[in-house]
């Protein structure tokens, strides 16, 4: 007989984890203690460790999926048990895994999870709308209900998929998939808002990954960002040549620098001009409020081995350039390494996003919600320039600015690139603003 | 007008202040070298040894634990990882006729005194044995023929309780201390006050132990007080206060004799803080990484109470890795059995939850208990009774 692993609740009164990472396979032969999967609930990020010795006959969920508590995870075996396969948990044993597929009662065709895809097949379909009644509870967790306010969607009118009619992530986010098209349909289709989006159809030689993780935060945030704001990027040339030498003459005299500190300098300057308040600033739409932030700190977005992280370099306005050089070393380092803390994550009032050699020409950034604008750096090169008729050689870099049109004016955005530009082109005004 | 006129009357005759110390009291430096020989001294060595294998085994229980936690097989843990010095120090300090009032996380006080293994393994899994009897979460145990009185969730409830049973012995002539344990966080509540000043003015032969830990669960100390120590408002409860450093197992022993002898002596409370750091999470459900960084967690590590004390004996020839890793088997294999056996009994009687409260049961639990006795035996729900 199997043993049957359920999902213990490892932090007070927690209903639900989303199994990141199995740490073994079907097949397995595994010890007492021996690490069998990570999870992630609202309170605690936890290694899970086997309370028996055996084989692992059955895992009956994947990377990803939302696991409620007391759901069976694993079977294990004890090892030379004839027994080996387990028969599957009762139904009220194994409440349904949140679904990231429809289930079959709303979507005709519905593969089932062992069934491997040979023929093209519909996996994507378009969730049934809400049929509780009036007195019903919604069923949701918080976290769920956090994204469908950020979303700006009625959790109300979502039908659940999940156990017991629950309304999950994967059920918000398909709906706000659906509004979202539906409002961008052309007219022809508006009368017909059920029609399905459109299908991803699967060969065998394909691959399908789950959107977990790191990068379902990232999406989850983008996306918010894009739902809510209105984006406009704005695009103008600076002349890096004099902080170019100011960099040189300061690296020879041993302070290695790069040009970020000179820009996160010059974007400060610019920011605490009262002209530009509403860029150094937090916009909650809901309440109808924008804040003005009084302190000065940057997100720096930095790419890392599992996506795209945003460390804080806090008072940017207060620190000395040689602080701002040890503070960008030491966040770079800690985001590869993934050892910087949520405290050094989370703040910011305005982001610079940099793509250094990748840098290209022009990008059209996403602002980091819920700030209301964002500087893209691109690539520094020597480029013809004419100067009093002249042709000359100049070190040139086109900035990308994006502000959230919702509260940014195009002319007060236009003006701060402008700023930021003049600071950096006469380093000499911007040293004059320093503090 | 005289120069009289500006004195103002005394209302009472006090003695001389007591002291209040804001320096570090140390008796070994973190590498294990000596700072205060004296002292050392007058602990025998074979008690050294007892006091770091106590303090090792504690490690290897609270390893244990918080697996079995996360493999669902108790409800909850706390772990003292970092702390030990902070609980078999004041153990080892006291005598057995005093009285102790633990927090939460002072396992020492409780394996040190003699409450039984089984019985405090059987408290985290809440079986028939368990002293609470299943009525408290895991590590909220009681140990009565130990003098140690059951622990509370709600924090610093136990210092007033503490003072009251101090006052108790000196009203009737009993020379027992009694000492409380709690955490920088638990200072900003209402019964720190109520208990510290009464002690101070009715002389209760009281210690207040404050284990300052850096965090309570995820607010660090500086958002807990903008002082710099806690045992600074010693002064106005106009009480004994000492700092120590809460990784250096004897001068915690040392701090805690000293305000024994003093309270003894008829002088009254002492307020001890002890510096410490808690490696460990604050419980099961919390998760350190979210509010502080792992340069602060290794810089702790660092300055354990057992390495501490390791690289003192093994200077003075006392231990030895062999030593270590025996250890480490002989308790992994003690909690391992002890547990098995914690699992194996049933869980308390059901009808026990109606015992307890009143010494004769009345009517109207007579009543619920027949109703409830009924409604199990008709299998209408299924109860796991056994």
């Amino acid at each position: 007989m199997a043993f049957e692993f359920k999902l213990p609740d490892i932090g007070e009164g927690v209903v639900e984890g989303e199994l990141v990472k199995w740490l073994v396979a079907e097949g397995d032969a595994v010890e007492e203690d021996t690490p069998l999967f990570e999870v992630l609930t609202d309170k605690v990020s936890a290694v899970i460790p086997s309370p028996r010795k055996g084989v692992v006959a059955k895992c009956y969920f994947e990377e990803g999926d939302i696991v409620p508590v007391g759901a069976v995870v694993l079977a294990i075996t004890a090892a030379g048990d004839a027994d080996a396969a387990p028969s599957a948990p009762t139904a009220a044993e194994k409440p349904a895994p949140t679904p990231s597929a429809p289930t079959a009662t709303t979507v005709p065709i519905a593969p089932t999870a062992a069934t491997p895809i040979a023929t093209p097949q519909v996996v994507a379909a378009l969730p049934a709308p809400a049929t509780r009644t009036a007195d019903e509870r919604i069923r949701a967790t918080p976290a769920t209900r956090k994204l469908a306010r950020t979303l700006g969607v009625d959790i109300g009118r979502i039908a659940g998929t999940g156990d017991h009619g629950r309304v999950t992530r994967e059920d918000v986010q398909n709906w706000a998939t659906q509004v979202a098209q539906a409002s961008e349909a052309p007219a022809e289709n508006a009368a017909k808002p059920a029609s399905a989006p459109r299908a991803i159809v699967v060969s065998a030689d394909d691959e399908v990954r789950k959107i977990i993780g790191l990068r379902r935060r990232i999406s989850d945030n983008m996306r918010a960002s894009k739902a809510k704001s209105a984006h406009f990027t704005y695009v103008d040339e600076v002349d890096f040549t004099e902080i170019s030498k100011l960099k040189r003459a300061l690296r020879e005299a041993g302070l290695r620098t790069t040009y970020l500190p000179f820009v996160m300098k010059a974007v400060v300057t610019a920011l605490k001009d009262p002209e530009f308040e509403m860029l150094n600033a937090w916009t909650d739409y809901d309440a109808g409020t924008i804040t003005l932030k009084r302190s000065y700190h940057l997100g720096i977005a930095a790419a890392t081995d599992a996506g795209l992280l945003v460390p804080v370099v806090f008072d940017v306005d207060k620190k000395s350039m040689r602080t701002l050089v040890d503070e960008l070393g030491e966040v770079g380092e800690g985001a590869r390494t993934s050892a910087l803390p949520v405290s050094r994550l989370s703040g910011s009032t305005f982001t610079i996003t940099s793509l250094g050699k990748l840098g290209g020409m022009f990008a059209t950034p996403i602002i980091n919600a819920p700030e209301t604008a964002i500087l893209g750096l691109h690539k520094i090169e020597k480029r013809p320039v004419v100067v009093n008729d002249q042709i000359v050689i100049r070190e040139r870099m086109y900035m990308s600015c994006s502000f959230d049109h919702r509260m940014i004016d195009g002319h007060i955005g236009a003006a701060f690139v402008q700023q930021v530009k003049t600071l950096l082109e006469s380093p000499g005004l911007l040293m004059a603003e320093l503090a | 007008m005289s120069s009289a006129a500006h004195t103002l009357p005394t209302v009472s005759t006090l003695q001389s202040a007591p002291t209040v110390s804001t320096e570090l009291l140390q008796v070994m430096a973190p590498d294990g070298s000596v700072v205060d020989a004296a002292f050392i001294a007058t602990i025998p060595e074979a008690d050294l040894i007892r006091l770091y294998e106590a303090m090792l085994a504690q490690r290897v229980y609270d390893d244990r634990m918080i697996k079995m936690q996360r493999q669902g097989r108790l409800g909850f843990y706390l772990a003292c990882t970092g702390e030990e010095a902070c609980s078999y120090g004041p153990a080892y300090a006291l005598e057995a006729r005093d009285w102790f009032y633990p927090a939460y996380r002072e396992p020492g006080i409780a394996l040190w005194r003699g409450m039984p293994f089984q019985a405090w393994v059987d408290n985290m899994v809440g079986n028939c044995d368990d002293p609470a009897k299943g009525r408290q979460m895991p590590v909220h145990w009681t140990a009565r023929a130990q003098n140690i009185v059951s622990i509370s969730s709600p924090v610093g409830t136990q210092i007033p309780q503490c003072t009251g049973s101090a006052y108790a012995a000196k009203l009737m002539g009993h020379d027992a201390v009694s000492i409380c344990f709690f955490g920088e966080g638990t200072s900003s509540e209402g019964d720190f006050h109520v208990g510290l000043n009464f002690a101070g003015v009715w002389k209760s032969p009281a210690i207040f132990f404050c284990r300052n830990n850096g965090y309570a669960i995820s607010t660090p100390f500086e958002k807990t007080t903008a002082a710099a120590h806690i045992v600074l408002r010693a002064h106005g409860y106009g009480i004994r206060g000492v700092l120590v450093d809460g990784n250096d197992v004897l001068a915690v022993i040392k701090a805690v004799r000293d305000a024994a002898d003093w309270a003894r002596a008829g002088n009254g409370p002492t307020l001890i803080e002890a510096k410490t750091y808690r490696i460990a999470a604050h419980s099961t459900s919390d998760d350190p990484s979210s509010y502080r960084s792992r340069e602060e967690e290794a810089l702790w590590a660092e300055l354990c109470p057992l390495k501490r004390l390791r690289a003192y004996l093994e200077t003075k020839g006392l231990w030895d890795e062999t030593k270590e890793q025996a250890c480490v088997d002989t308790s992994s294999a003690r909690i391992i059995a002890a547990l098995t056996i914690a699992e194996s009994k049933p869980h308390p009687a059901l009808d026990t939850v109606f015992d307890d409260v009143f010494a004769e049961r009345p009517a109207h639990l007579d009543a619920q208990l027949n109703a409830m006795t009924a409604h199990v035996a008709s299998g209408e729900s299924d109860y796991r009774a056994g």
